[in-house]
């Protein structure tokens, strides 16, 4: 109560605090000028759910370059790039899927054998939030190793997609059945990429289900009957290994999907496939990127910078070497003539039904999307033994190895991880923006203002700051228009707040000072 | 008992284009305390950082266990059981005290297994858990630097500079601490407190300008202060 | 006084600066015969009568032309980049403000040519000085995104439709330039102008960085807070270093616009960082004639490579693989990996590997030829001096610069240096060359203003001799 007191009456006002107060007032601010202005809720809304779109976008981009810039101190001119691969890969994938219904379940049932692991393990630590919250002791016991995660997302995402690349490119070569052989391919590099990770039978699965539930029921019994829980070594408790879990999550996951497959629309089907291959081959390039180029260059600052500013260039030239310099529309308008229609999904076309404007249900599912990594990525950072690693290694990663922890790995992990969400952020894009060889570029640059304002290596701040900087832009493009009748002032409006805000606060908003 | 659990053979060190090290030789014997004195800037720091895989050692020779350990990535120096605790009490400041404890976990439960023992230790550190590293005091946040060496099972602990800006009364209860620790571990200490050294150590090494120029028991050098007053400044 | 010293005094100073820079002397002449050495080669026209004839000659005068344009904005680049520390991402704000001042002034508003070029300098001067106000209060990483910002800012706009009437929107504009400089008409002429300009801007950066203050500003990149405690105002040097960059970068500008007499985007996009940045890169970061080098490597290879489609002839056992590959396309995907090969395995280009590579061999020839030499002979050690002396150092350099050479003196020194007569003189001649009195005071005016780094840098020179004794 004293110190309540003593704190009220010397009350001091945060720096951070400051900085998202000012931020909150200048959201509200440009949405009370935009409603003012507007005089019409539909209209109004229709700009803020563009804004938050696009805010949602750049910070796919974003978050990896604002987790690389806090932890490795690379400014990853790349990053754009990533997303325009995402979307190419994307583009590829899709266009070179069968037109074939039955062909495709089978694929993607494929594929989700392969890509189950990742989407289990999440799950099961998901589902066990709320338990870990409550009872720790269930905490120490339910959580498995820091590599869980790491060893899973490599040995998995190299699956199907590859098999089906592999698959299209023999069938093409071959001249036989092309969805034969993109069955087959696919079959047999999912096959390859499960010898890793399952050794052992199916049996484990069963164990581990066994094994979980008896530990925590011990635990949760002893709780509950108020003494002291039985130490977890007592229990004959064997944290569960990787491939218990994979096995289980594979073996639930696939009799689910069997069962979705008859109801479920093909085109949905379809996106996913393109979806986790973008995400894939954006990875991959990640770690090829973290592990070839940057590595060797961490004592030369300077040309870190300039190099990944050399592979965005590489990038950029290949994919106009390859589709040439004209904009490709979006993908629905790319398609072979057989797969018209086929994207976006069905579910996600026409507009938002409740609000009657032009709102279209691929807006909102952007959206979800982006939300879902900014509080993916929040979690990840501040839940997880590796997010612990991760904010220790943003400041003092020397110390971090000192402790035992393979520090190259985890800049390896969140640099692929960083790919990752920007890759993902590119298909999704796909759908409703036209892709061309420039978007890296545009993207790059709104995501470096976003991290900036943000503040370089504070994720919060990126997180605060995408949604700022899409409102900005949206309502600078509804002034424009109406204004000039023009859309140019948008990009602009983004970069003056960009330098404002850097005059102002030369560390972002919420960045450490130097 | 006078097992050497250590050995450091004529390492040579640079930092950047400098030459800090230039012949250092340490042995630490399993089980007990040895101490490295020296002025200011002798190379205290950069040995623990050579033996930890820190610092670029061009040549010489380090053992861990009979093992050879001087190329090796810290990382692998850590798991093969060496913890560090580095001077200016570096922890995590934006990690709570648990986090701080957790990160240096190096299997799942390594913590759980070795709690009681840190809050029996650090009884301070069980009333904090939950605090932020950057609201602790100085002597907290020197408490909790070791303690993060003591949550893996450790067989020697390096401690650079514990005693370092902390107030007397503190730097009898880390005395006490670590004498305890002792028990259990092998501890290769830095320290400028002359005080605190000759009352916590077995054995001890002098490095002067980047060279280990004598070693010996402490009881030996306590009671004599001509060599005092020559290698280290004031008695 | 050593023998060699003495034997070196007895030459004329203007004899000895020839000396020492042969291989620049060198370069000169063969620059200034260019146009004729190839005419000679390829037995064409130097200056054909009509302006619609390209003959081989000019062709590569204009090649030349594209050339010395890129090496004056390398240079420049490269002052901020390699010799400060100071990454920009934003340089085609000056090299764009050159082009869309001179153009919109002389196509929209009827100025003349001389004025144009005069304004879209001091406009380039402006910018720099804001750029430096900005660099007082940012560092590194925040700097260079401010630059970037900055100059998209500028892109961006001159793209808008709003501002169609004066820019041309993404079409950009077309203007005339006068006769007598004029690339079609008159090219040779164009050619030794900028020729000239380029001469300028690379003994300028190269007396820069050889006076003392180029030494603070190499002190700047390596340990801005050393040099800071040493009591050196970094602020104005770096001031002085983003002015003299801005500034050079705004000339290339003009040169490039006098050159196709046209403005469009491009210009100010970042594909004018991008370009000097590979330059410098491939010649030499932080080094002189690296950056000119990497611009007529890649501005002349390009010429080459660009002409010709690559034959692809694979042959396997049966299998035969056989395609043509158009260069054209290929051009900027191999300069990209180029790009990433150069900072990967040579990060200081060609010619800061050659001086390594020079230095490493002059260890080892101290080492194991000089030094047992010298132990026996010692009368050697004063011969061969000249090879095996120790390579320079900054810190060395530093320890005799006193924290009182300060840029103050200079900035009020500078209204007397202006006056310079010689400045005034030369420009004059070289406005008589063009036989018209108008364009004779304009290039005398012009020469003013563009030697005030110049007469800074000398006049600092000065006092300092003075000082030291």
């Amino acid at each position: 109560m004293e110190n309540a007191l003593k704190s009220w009456l010397t009350f001091k006002i945060d720096k951070n605090t400051l900085s998202g107060i000012l931020t909150i007032g200048f959201v509200i601010l440009l949405l009370v000028v935009t409603a003012l202005d507007v005089k019409d809720g539909k209209r109004f809304s229709q700009i803020v759910a563009g804004g938050l779109y696009h805010g949602m976008l750049i910070f796919m981009v974003a978050a990896g370059l604002s987790i690389v810039f806090g932890l490795m101190d690379v400014l990853n001119f790349a990053q754009g790039s990533l997303m325009m691969i995402g979307a190419y890969v994307g583009f590829e994938i899709l266009s070179s899927l069968s037109t074939d219904t039955k062909t495709n379940a089978v694929l993607l049932s494929i594929h989700v054998v392969a890509f189950t692991p990742i989407a289990t393990t999440l799950l099961i630590e998901i589902a066990m939030i709320p338990l870990y919250r409550f009872v720790p002791k269930l905490a120490e016991a339910g959580r498995s190793s820091g590599h869980l995660l790491a060893k899973m997302t490599t040995s998995a995402l190299i699956g199907a997609p590859l098999g089906l690349l592999l698959g299209s490119t023999v069938a093409d070569d071959l001249g036989s059945s092309a969805d034969t052989m993109r069955v087959i391919g696919a079959v047999v590099v999912t096959a390859l990429a499960w010898v890793d990770m399952v050794r052992d039978p199916l049996l484990f699965g069963i164990k581990w289900f066994i094994n979980e539930i008896s530990t925590r029921f011990q635990t949760g019994l002893a709780i509950i009957q108020g003494r002291q829980a039985p130490p977890i070594e007592t229990l004959g408790y064997k944290p569960s290994s990787d491939s218990d879990k994979a096995v289980l999550g594979a073996i639930l996951l696939s009799a689910f999907m069997a069962m979705l497959l008859n109801t479920t629309e093909t085109t949905t089907l379809r996106f996913g496939i393109a979806a986790v291959a973008a995400v894939f081959a954006g990875t991959l390039a990640g770690i090829i990127m973290e592990t070839i180029f940057i590595r060797p260059t961490y004592v030369r600052p300077f040309f870190q910078i300039v190099l990944t500013f050399g592979i965005a260039l590489v990038i950029r030239e290949t994919v106009i070497y390859q589709y040439g310099v004209a904009t490709q529309g979006t993908l629905t308008a790319y398609l072979p003539r057989g797969l018209q229609g086929t994207f976006p999904p069905h579910f996600l076309r026409g507009l938002f039904p409740d609000l009657e404007t032009t709102i279209f249900n691929y807006w909102i599912f952007m959206i979800i999307m982006g939300l879902l990594m900014m509080v993916g990525v929040q979690i990840l950072l501040m839940r997880t033994r590796i997010g612990i690693i991760i904010r220790a290694g943003v400041q003092d990663s020397e110390m971090v190895e000192a402790l035992g922890v393979n520090v190259r790995l985890v800049f390896t992990g969140v640099f692929a991880l960083g790919a990752g969400i920007a890759a993902l952020g590119g298909i999704i894009s796909a759908g409703f923006i036209s892709i061309d060889p420039a978007m890296g570029d545009i993207f790059l640059l709104q995501a470096i203002a976003v991290v900036i304002i943000g503040g370089l290596g504070s994720y919060a701040g990126t997180s605060l700051a995408a949604i700022v900087v899409g409102l900005t832009r949206s309502v600078a493009a509804y002034f424009s228009r109406q204004q000039f009748n023009t859309d140019g002032l948008a990009p602009i409006a983004v970069l003056v707040l960009l330098c404002i805000v850097l005059l102002v606060k030369p560390s972002g908003l919420f960045g450490k000072e130097h | 008992m006078s097992e050497p659990i250590l050995e450091v053979k004529n390492i040579h060190t640079f930092i950047g284009q400098f030459h800090i090290l230039e012949g250092v030789n340490v042995t630490v014997n399993r089980g007990e305390i040895t101490v490295l004195l020296g002025r200011n800037g002798a190379g205290k720091t950069t040995t623990l950082r050579s033996i930890m895989g820190l610092a670029n050692v061009r040549s010489g020779e380090i053992r861990f266990n009979g093992r050879e350990i001087r190329q090796m990535r810290p990382y692998k120096v850590a798991r093969l059981g060496i913890g560090y605790v580095p001077e200016y009490r570096a922890i995590f400041r934006d990690l709570t005290v648990e986090e701080n404890l957790k990160i240096a976990e190096r299997e799942a439960g390594d913590l759980a297994r070795r709690l009681d023992f840190i809050y029996t230790l650090f009884p301070d550190l069980q009333r904090l858990r939950k605090l932020g590293g950057a609201q602790l005091s100085g002597g907290q946040q020197q408490m909790l630097a070791i303690a993060r060496a003591l949550v893996a099972q450790n067989e020697l602990l390096l401690i650079d500079e514990p005693s370092e800006g902390l107030a007397p009364v503190i730097i009898e209860q880390l005395m006490a601490a670590i004498r305890h620790l002792s028990d259990h571990t092998t501890v290769l200490l830095v320290e400028q407190n002359f005080h605190m050294a000759s009352h916590l150590a077995d054995r001890f090494v002098i490095i002067e300008e980047g060279k280990s120029v004598l070693a010996g028991r402490m009881a030996d050098l306590a009671g004599d202060d001509e060599l005092i007053s020559k290698y280290l400044g004031a008695a | 006084m050593t023998e060699t010293e003495n034997r070196l005094r007895r030459r004329h100073p203007l004899v000895q600066t020839l000396y020492d820079n042969w291989p620049y002397v060198l370069a000169l002449i063969l620059l200034w015969r260019f146009p004729y050495i190839v005419g000679d080669i390829t037995n064409s026209d130097v200056a054909p009568d009509s302006p619609r004839v390209v003959s081989e000659s000019k062709f590569w005068q204009g090649v030349m032309i594209e050339v010395f344009t890129l090496a004056v904005l390398a240079i420049s680049y490269n002052l901020m980049f390699g010799f400060t520390g100071l990454i920009s991402f934003g340089h085609g704000v000056f090299f764009g403000t050159g082009v869309y001042t001179v153009a919109i002034l002389v196509s929209e508003y009827q100025k003349s040519f001389e004025v144009s070029i005069i304004v879209a300098l001091a406009l380039g001067v402006l910018i720099a000085l804001i750029w430096s106000m900005a660099s007082f209060r940012l560092k590194g990483v925040y700097f260079a995104m401010f630059t970037l910002a900055f100059a998209q800012i500028f892109y961006e706009l001159s793209r808008l439709t709003l501002f169609k009437f004066l820019t041309g929107g993404d079409d950009g504009i077309t203007w005339t330039a006068p006769d007598w400089i004029n690339a079609v008409k008159n090219r040779l002429t164009l050619y030794y102008v900028a020729m000239a300009v380029f001469v300028f801007a690379f003994m300028l950066v190269r007396r820069l960085m050889n006076s003392p203050s180029g030494k603070v500003l190499i002190a700047l990149r390596d340990n801005p807070v050393r040099a800071e405690t040493l009591g050196f105002n970094i602020y104005l040097y770096r001031t002085l270093s983003i002015v003299v960059s801005g500034f050079l970068a705004t000339l290339a500008g003009v040169m490039h616009t006098v050159n196709f007499r046209q403005a469009e985007p491009t210009a100010l996009g970042l594909g004018r960082t991008v370009d000097p940045l590979i330059m410098s890169l491939i010649g030499g970061i932080g080094t002189n004639p690296g950056p000119v080098l990497g611009a007529a490597l890649l501005r002349i290879g390009e010429q080459f490579l660009r002409k010709e489609d690559l034959q692809v002839d694979l042959n396997f056992m049966i299998y035969r693989y056989t395609t043509t590959v158009d260069a054209e396309k290929y051009w900027s995907v191999a300069l990209g990996i180029a790009f990433i090969l150069f900072v990967l395995l040579i990060p200081y280009g060609l010619i800061g590997s050659l001086n390594k590579t020079w230095i490493e061999i002059r260890h080892w020839l101290r080492k194991y030829f000089y030094n047992p030499l010298v132990k026996k002979y010692p009368q050697l050690a004063t011969w061969a001096e000249p090879f095996t002396g120790e390579p320079p150092e900054v810190a060395k350099a530093l320890a005799h610069i006193s924290p009182e050479h300060d840029l103050k003196g200079w900035v009020l020194a500078y209204p007397f240096a202006a006056m310079n007569g010689a400045t005034a003189v030369i420009g004059f001649l070289m406005g008589l060359l063009s036989w018209s009195w108008r364009v004779a005071v304009a290039w005398m005016l012009f020469l003013l203003l563009i030697s005030v780094p110049l007469r800074m840098v000398a006049l600092g020179r000065r006092f300092q001799k003075k000082r030291t004794g």
